[in-house]
């Protein structure tokens, strides 16, 4: 009774959770889950038996069922690298950890080459990849060169942007979402 | 051959992936280390198929423990195919991947050595928790794969769709293992051979064997649970995703079709469910494709509409409904990524994938297009490709279960199906019409076939378009040299985009002026040659898939083999 | 009879070669190839007339039992004949007809065309049947879709309602094949189920209908077949005469022995057929663009077609193959003349062309002939056909024979009308022939511009004509026609049928009909120019076209309002669902409920309800925290009740790890939390609500299916296995580390790589994006000094850290070998040596990382682990225990398996701490090169060099931006980003 009603419990906060808009919440969220669904497969051992399984001859009827121990602990740990990829990707996002920040959709793309400044950025980018893999990098010279500029010219204005656009000083302090922000609006002015 | 050996096929890529991820990086050792390791893994492959075509059936308890103990390795012919087909796929698209920026980073080789084992890992295991771990171990390399395909953009709507992605996989596998506990709580096993039958004799094992299907199939897009994939895979790169559609969504129907067969021997009282959830997973899959505006995204969703076909010749359970599932299963294996890896040849070049944005890519890369309309029409069923065999035996299979709504539907489905390939051929490959069509008009296989990618054709498409030209001679030279000269591992898009962007500048025409190039399309056209076999020569692998369909069915040789093992 | 098809099939495959080479010259080589083909199957055809027909089986899918099956009869024959005869002749004409340059395509296509069309009308097995049935619609597609972007959009249409057509056909052959239990097409019409009206048959007949008619352009789908005119003519003219539409003709007739008798059949046939005869002739007549003309004749005569198909009488079967042969040898005809026309005068439109017949005497008189073959002139072949088709109608009898061949008579006036039309046109006096505005054909470019049109040359006009003359020879002795027709009746009907064909066949009602026929239409073309005047405004009603077009939008609309409900990259409308069917299986599952065993012992303690509290207070806690801080505080307190849970129920190692996952869960959580906002943004109630409601039914859903499925039996057997056996077995003590390194080791092995890969998954996101920059920076790290020093802060820390640290690495160290008999194992040292790790990142008094490659350790441990596994096959299996011992201490491969789980661990806590831990981004390289300080040893062509020179000129900024780049196409956008932190922190000072 007691165990099942502790993993309802859990389930039930994981559900809430992850079902929130940041992704930090989501993550908490799964937390609590693989908390719940671990008490589950102790409870699929059977909770009457609580006896470690420790040292020499044991009693099969009182010594727990060592079996989902061993799952438990593989679940544990898997649950736990991918709470670390997460909370990378929650800090890895625009806005935050807001799950919400979809891409608006002219900038899903790769950028086209006939779009101004941004197109110079990102033949820096391809150039730069270029040299990555060991190409004569003076090719890349000449390109990067404006590129950098380039760069430069559409962050200008983008800190004022990301104020008037967000209005959430934190997000606006946050050059990364400026950046972005800049370039939604000299695309979406193009558009 | 010995059940010993099949640990083989998880052991070895675990252990080269290790040693990728420990050395430092050499891109064209990676590379090069990587593409062998996934041709022998196809061989062995190979091997065991010949090995089990028989109806005989290999396994191994891992550490030679006594039978329920050990965790079984089994190999019957299903998984032998499976694992032919995933080795396979996974070359072409490592192929693919290689030519293309990612390629370069030193993640891929490892990420994709190891992804596989998980693969294989899920395919011959015999235990239902370790199917969990090996999807784990499956998943957490396809999230470094799958942001790591950013696209120059630093890839924003990778992380947003990597979320989404691994926080539906995280919930789908943590409910499997949920399931997983509750079957152990009820029967007190989690090897799949004691648990044959179960679940069709007692309604509780049935109810937690449930949990873990359902979980399977989030996992396979079924509707009503299938919208994540069409918004997530497109999210990754054209390598990634051409990967994640052969290998991902098809291990969880690959698990359906296995505990089905095994723990609810093929129970006919839950197959109405599986026919009714499955005919809407194909009606929603192709009405969501036809919508989209982006290749990709279309594709995507033809998955999940193509997922209902597969997962309907479980639903049909009988020698010809499985029969017909599993050679639909592998056809389209093939064939979706042959489409995912034209489409993103075109991406790959021209940076974008929206519909009508890149225009006329047919005229200047003829074979390309050859190998999407192929692909295209296999995937709409029609003859003579691998895609009418498939959707023939389906439907032959529906009306001789009597379940002709299903097949009304699938034949009404595959019309949509073609209406959003002509949607993407003719807005993508023929896109906005060009001023005075001579030369080698769209479509051309035969131009094709003679002279592959005549210099002649882009110059005099192009002539018409007015800067175009200048876009090609400024772009061409540059590819050429630079891929094929200077640089080892190419990234073909790279340099000429770079140089048509440095030297054309802003000039609209530099985008009709660019060519995919051979380099790209071989990977697309190399599986649609193999869809065009399995057309001609369909018996082969059908015959190969009525022996396989005839092990689950009766899995009196699967269990008696792991009772052995 | 393989053979014949083997060679098409060649000849299919070489065509693209030898119009790339010869250019349209190849049109001679394919021809003779096809006319080739044509003299052999007449000879075959000899044997055929004695009444045997010729059978060949190639196995090809036995398993559907699905096999190439060939059989030429009578009608085959036929068919055969003018698909040949009529290709040959058209791609001979083509020679003449295209104009300089590779063509490759067209050839390709046309011959494909032909040889597809040749397996069609000799294919045995409905699937073969199928599979050439769509090959012909591929090749309509793309001949139409050649001849430029204007085509593409017809093109298209075409193919989306020949291949529903073909779907449906597709639907037939899989319910007759169901139905017969045989894809062999002549079983299946011996078959007697057809006699019988069940609903299959109905089913069966309205499909083979519906297919037929798509094909052959029958109301309602005849709008494809004109629209499809954009094609250059003598793709026209095969697809009129002897191709695509005959498909569906021949399909009637093939199927007409078994449904003859169906009423459904013939009411069908009949209808369709008459309506589209009238339609289409109504149109033909208010067309000027003289291929229109002839393709809205086309329909018309189609029509004609079908409904004496429909009357299904052995008369009428014998007039509907009649009729099929003479319109292939007129229409042909006549499309490659008005080819020839359109080539020499440059236009094809009646208004434009008025008068040019004169100057062009041999092309006019050819195209008279024809076209009064069209309109049932006798001595020629079409007026003997037409008689043909009047008897047929009139063979149904009764008061349905006076309709139905009064439409037909209506029909064949309208016929005679538009026929006159053309011959008008050409001939009349009027201006000399326009040049057109339009974009005149490829063809005409090598032309020398003409004054007026002058005669074709003999090669180009002479096949044109020919067909038109043969069905003049045929008019005029028709007997040579008796035994082929006879035999393709008698096939077709399935009773043996006696042609005698004859110019005269008395003073009959057919006869009359013609008359009228004839005498009503010369009156039409008397009143031509009112009946245009009156047409010209009329517009049928519905057009097509338009229907189809709309078809395709509005499927595409729905289609996108399907997609929109999951359009969305948040992940929580897409859990949410997965959800609510959880909870639906529950719901049914409780439903169905079935008695169950008996619970064995007692499940609960009182001390449990302390532990039930606690985690209550712990989720409600990180439900209403408003704060990231305060949330995972509440969670740690939830892992921490968690942990006592795994405790009290007796599983120490459980417990221990879990404990040491909170630690460093928490670790990494904070190198998080430093660069995200403090708050949360408060959910909207609806959220609130919803989110609520679901998460109670999920609790109360877990809790029965706990309560129910659990708890109900003794041990499992593989439980006491363990308990009993497990230490004799392994000669560990702690039997969950037996399971873990030796039962089920395979676990453990993907459970260590699952934790590296984490790691590198780490890695390959940070490289590809920076992590947000830290929200508020220490100040220590801008300007030093004051309270908020942290090296002061910390000095407490570190001189704890100081003794600590080696005391906790030999600690994990003691943990990892005591591992296989006490609580303890590879996991749990790792973890310990993690948090000691942690431990010191945390004390020191500036982020920093640690100087350790997480790569090569992630790496070897996997190496490690699946290493020990190969070793163990020497044992017979993968990863079989090895025991061994040295210096006296018992050791066996599952420490070392151990190790290798230790490696990872340390690996991806590592990654986390040097990844996110440090401000600058000069970690990310690390998480690139697998080693923070580049090696000294690596060649400078090294990636790592190159990169870093491209990235030198990026950003010629600070260094640890320079080094701060990372790897993979994202770098150029990130790029920019660099440049905009600087930009902003310039602006934040």
């Amino acid at each position: 009774m007691t165990l099942a009603l502790t993993a309802g419990l859990l389930i039930g906060g994981a559900v809430y959770l992850f079902l929130q808009r940041e992704m930090f919440r989501v993550i908490l969220g799964f937390i609590l889950l693989s908390h719940g669904v671990n008490l589950i497969l102790f409870a699929a051992g059977g909770a009457s038996r609580r006896t470690e399984p420790l040292g020499g001859d044991l009693d099969p009827d009182v010594v727990a069922d060592p079996l989902p121990q061993a799952f438990v602990l593989t679940a544990i740990v898997i649950a736990f690298s991918i709470t670390v990829v997460m909370l990378v990707l929650a800090v890895a996002g625009r806005r935050g950890d807001d799950t919400h920040d979809n891409v608006p959709d002219h900038l899903d793309d790769y950028p086209d080459p006939d779009v101004g400044p941004a197109a110079g950025r990102d033949d820096a980018g391809l150039v730069a990849d270029a040299g990555d893999a060991g190409l004569a990098a003076d090719a890349g010279h000449s390109t990067v060169g404006d590129s950098a500029d380039a760069g430069h010219s559409t962050v200008g204005d983008s800190a004022d942007a990301g104020n008037s656009r967000l209005g959430n000083s934190a997000n606006a302090g946050n050059a990364a979402d400026a950046g972005d922000v800049a370039a939604t609006i000299t695309r979406g002015a193009r558009q | 051959m010995t059940g010993v050996v099949l640990a083989l096929f998880v052991a070895v890529p675990l252990l080269s992936g290790g040693a990728l991820i420990a050395i430092p990086h050499r891109a064209r050792l990676h590379q090069v280390a990587l593409l062998t390791l996934l041709a022998l893994h196809t061989v062995g492959a190979v091997a065991l198929v010949l090995a089990t075509r028989d109806g005989t059936v290999l396994a191994h308890g891992i550490g030679a423990w006594t039978f329920g103990i050990a965790i079984p390795f089994v190999a019957d012919l299903f998984s032998a195919l499976m694992l032919t087909v995933t080795g396979l796929l996974s070359l072409v698209c490592a192929w693919f991947a290689t030519l293309t920026p990612v390629g370069r980073t030193r993640y891929l080789a490892p990420a994709v050595l190891i992804l596989v084992a998980g693969v294989n890992g899920a395919l011959l295991t015999g235990d239902i928790f370790n199917l969990f771990v090996f999807i784990e171990v499956m998943l957490l390399p396809s999230y470094a794969l799958f942001v790591l395909a950013a696209p120059r953009r630093g890839g924003l709507r990778q992380v947003a769709g990597a979320r989404l992605y691994i926080t539906v996989n995280l919930l789908t596998s943590t409910l499997f293992l949920a399931g997983v506990g509750l079957v152990y709580g009820v029967t007190g096993t989690v090897v799949l051979a004691e648990l044959a039958g179960l679940a069709a004799a007692d309604p509780t094992v049935a109810i937690a064997a449930t949990v873990s299907l359902f979980a399977l199939s989030i996992k396979a897009a079924v509707v009503p649970v299938h919208g994540w994939l069409a918004r997530a895979y497109p999210s990754t790169s054209p390598a990634i995703n051409a990967l994640f559609s052969g290998l991902h969504t098809k291990v969880a129907i690959y698990a359906i079709y296995r505990i089905y067969a095994v723990m609810f021997d093929g129970d006919e009282r839950y197959l109405w469910v599986g026919v009714v959830a499955f005919t809407l997973t194909m009606i929603i899959g192709v009405l969501g494709a036809v919508g989209e505006s982006r290749g990709r995204t279309v594709l995507a969703f033809h998955m999940v509409s193509q997922i209902g076909y597969i997962l309907m010749g479980v639903a049909l359970f009988g020698p010809l409904g499985l029969t017909a599932g599993i050679f639909y299963l592998l056809h389209h294996m093939i064939v979706k990524a042959s489409l995912f890896l034209s489409v993103g040849a075109v991406e790959v070049t021209h940076g974008t994938d929206r519909l009508g944005k890149v225009t006329g890519v047919a005229r200047r890369d003829p074979v390309l297009a050859v190998a999407f309309f192929i692909a295209a029409l296999s995937l709409a069923g029609l003859p003579p490709f691998s895609g009418f065999v498939a959707k023939y035996s389906l439907i032959l299979a529906s009306i001789d279960t009597r379940q002709i709504a299903a097949a009304v539907a699938m034949v009404v489905v595959s019309l949509i199906t073609l209406l959003s390939m002509l949607k993407i051929w003719s807005g993508m490959f023929w896109g906005r019409p060009e001023p005075a069509p001579d030369g080698e008009p769209a479509p051309d296989g035969a131009a094709a076939r003679v002279q592959p990618v005549p210099a002649g054709v882009g110059a005099t498409a192009d002539a018409g378009g007015t800067a175009g030209a200048h876009g090609a001679a400024a772009a061409d030279p540059a590819g050429q040299d630079e891929t094929s000269d200077r640089q080892a591992p190419a990234p073909a898009g790279g340099p000429s985009t770079a140089a048509a962007g440095a030297d054309t500048g802003p000039d609209a025409g530099a985008v009709v002026g660019r060519r995919v190039g051979l380099r790209l399309t071989m990977p697309a056209l190399a599986l649609a040659a193999i869809t065009t076999t399995l057309g001609l020569g369909g018996e082969v692998l059908l015959s190969l898939a009525e022996v396989a369909a005839g092990n689950l069915i009766d899995t009196s040789a699967y269990i008696e083999a792991v009772r052995q093992g | 009879m393989v053979t014949i098809l083997g060679i098409a099939a060649l000849l299919a495959l070489l065509a693209p070669f030898a119009g790339q080479l010869l250019g349209a010259r190849a049109g001679w080589v394919l021809g003779a190839g096809l006319a080739g083909m044509c003299a052999g199957i007449a000879v075959m055809g000899a044997q055929v007339l004695r009444g045997e027909p010729l059978t060949q089986v190639v196995t090809w899918m036995p398993t559907l039992d699905v096999h190439l099956a060939w059989r030429l009869d009578g009608l085959s024959l036929v068919f055969a004949l003018l698909v040949l005869g009529v290709g040959a002749v058209v791609l001979v004409y083509s020679a003449g007809y295209l104009g300089k340059g590779p063509q490759g395509g067209f050839y390709g296509w046309m011959t494909v065309f032909a040889a597809a069309m040749l397996g069609l009308v000799l294919a045995d097995d409905v699937v073969v049947l199928f599979v050439t049935w769509e090959i012909t619609t591929l090749c309509s597609f793309f001949l139409i879709a050649r001849s430029g972007p204007h085509a593409r959009e017809p093109a298209i249409r075409t193919l989306l309602v020949t291949v529903g057509g073909g779907l449906c056909l597709l639907a037939a052959v899989v319910v007759m094949v169901v139905a017969t239990g045989t894809s062999r097409l002549s079983a299946i019409l011996a078959d007697e189920i057809w006699s019988q009206q069940t609903p299959v048959t109905t089913a069966v007949v309205v499909l083979i209908a519906l297919a037929a008619f798509t094909k052959s352009a029958q109301f309602p789908f005849q709008a494809w077949l004109p629209d499809a005119m954009v094609a250059i003519t003598p793709v026209s003219a095969y697809l009129h005469a002897a191709a695509m539409v005959k498909a569906g003709i021949y399909l009637l007739l093939r199927f007409s022995a078994a449904f003859a008798q169906v009423p459904t059949w013939s009411v069908l046939l009949i209808a369709a057929g008459l309506l589209t005869a009238l339609l289409g002739a109504l149109t033909a007549l208010r067309q000027h663009d003289l291929k229109e003309l002839a393709a809205y004749s086309t329909v018309s005569q189609l029509g004609l077609l079908v409904a004496v198909i429909g009357v299904g009488t052995p008369g009428a079967i014998l007039a509907g193959v009649l009729h099929t042969v003479a319109h292939a040898l007129f229409k042909g005809s006549l499309f490659m003349l008005i080819g020839v026309v359109d080539h020499q005068a440059g236009s094809r439109d009646l208004r434009q062309i008025r008068g040019v017949g004169r100057s062009m005497p041999l092309t006019s008189t050819a195209m008279v002939i024809t076209v009064a073959s069209m309109a049932g002139v006798p001595p020629l072949l079409g007026f003997i056909s037409k008689e043909g088709l009047y008897e047929g109608y009139l063979s149904i009898g009764g008061l349905q024979a006076v309709v139905v061949a009064g439409a037909a008579a209506a029909a064949s006036v309208l016929t005679v009308a538009y026929s006159g039309r053309i011959v008008w046109g050409l001939l009349s006096r009027g201006r000399q022939p326009a040049r057109s505005a339009r974009p005149v054909q490829p063809a005409q470019a090598g032309q020398p511009e003409l004054p007026q049109a002058r005669e074709a040359r003999i090669r180009f006009w002479l096949p044109a004509a020919l067909p038109g003359a043969v069905g003049l020879v045929l008019g005029l002795a028709p007997f040579l026609l008796n035994g082929l027709i006879g035999a393709a009746a008698g096939a077709a009907a399935g009773t043996a049928v006696q042609a005698h064909l004859a110019l005269w066949h008395g003073l009959n009602v057919a006869l009359v009909l013609s008359a009228i026929a004839l005498g009503l239409g010369a009156v039409a073309i008397g009143a031509r120019e009112r009946i245009e005047k009156l047409l010209a405004h009329r517009s049928f009603p519905i057009s097509a076209l338009a229907v189809v077009d709309a078809a395709r939008r509005g499927v595409i609309d729905f289609g996108a309002k399907v997609a929109a409900p999951t359009a969305s990259h948040a992940p929580a409308r897409h859990l949410a669902i997965p959800m609510v069917m959880v909870v639906l299986i529950a719901v049914v599952g409780l439903s169905r409920l079935v008695p169950l065993p008996q619970v064995v012992g007692t499940r609960s303690q009182p001390l449990d309800w302390l532990l039930v509290v606690l985690i209550a207070a712990g989720v409600a806690g990180a439900m209403i925290a408003p704060t990231r801080v305060a949330a995972i505080v509440v969670t740690g307190v939830v892992g921490f009740a968690t942990t006592l849970w795994y405790y009290v129920l007796g599983a120490a190692d459980v417990a221990l790890t879990q404990l040491l996952v909170e630690i460093l869960t928490v670790v990494v959580m904070v190198l998080v939390l430093r660069r995200l906002p403090a708050r949360f943004r408060p959910a909207s109630t609806r959220r609130r609500l919803g989110a609520g409601g679901l998460a109670l039914a999920a609790g109360l859903a877990t809790t029965a299916g706990v309560l129910i499925l659990t708890g109900r039996r003794p041990m499992s057997p593989a439980g006491q296995y363990y308990v009993t056996e497990g230490e004799n077995l392994t000669g560990g003590q702690n039997v969950v580390n037996t399971i873990l390194v030796d039962f089920r080791a395979l676990d453990t092995l993907g459970e260590l790589t699952v934790l590296g890969v984490a790691g590198v998954a780490v890695a390959a996101i940070l490289s590809v994006r920076r992590p947000r920059p830290v929200q508020r920076p220490e100040p220590p790290l801008r300007h030093g000094g004051g309270l908020t020093d942290a090296v002061h802060n910390t000095v407490f820390l570190r001189t704890l850290q100081r003794g600590v640290g080696p005391a906790v690495l030999v600690l994990s160290v003691l943990f990892l070998f005591r591992g296989h008999q006490l609580p303890g194992g590879g996991f749990i040292a790792a973890l310990i040596g993690g948090a000691g790790l942690a431990l010191t990142y945390l004390s020191a008094p500036r982020d920093r990382t640690i100087r350790m490659s997480f790569m090569a350790l992630i790496g070897s441990g996997v190496i490690v682990g699946a290493g020990i596994g190969l070793v163990g096959l020497a044992e017979g299996s993968f990863l079989r225990p090895l025991h061994g011992s040295l210096l006296g201490i018992d050791l066996t491969t599952a420490l070392a398996f151990d190790a290798g789980v230790y490696l990872a661990v340390l690996g991806i806590v590592l990654a986390a701490i040097n990844l996110l831990g440090s401000e600058r981004a000069d970690a990310v390289p690390a998480a690139r090169w697998g080693d923070s300080a580049p090696a000294p040893g690596r060649p400078l062509a090294g990636p790592a060099s190159s990169r870093e020179r491209a990235d030198a000129h990026i950003h010629p900024g600070p260094p640890d931006f320079g080094t701060g780049r990372v790897a993979g196409p994202g770098r150029a956008a990130s790029g920019g980003r660099t440049d905009s932190d600087d930009a902003t922190e310039v602006r934040r000072r």
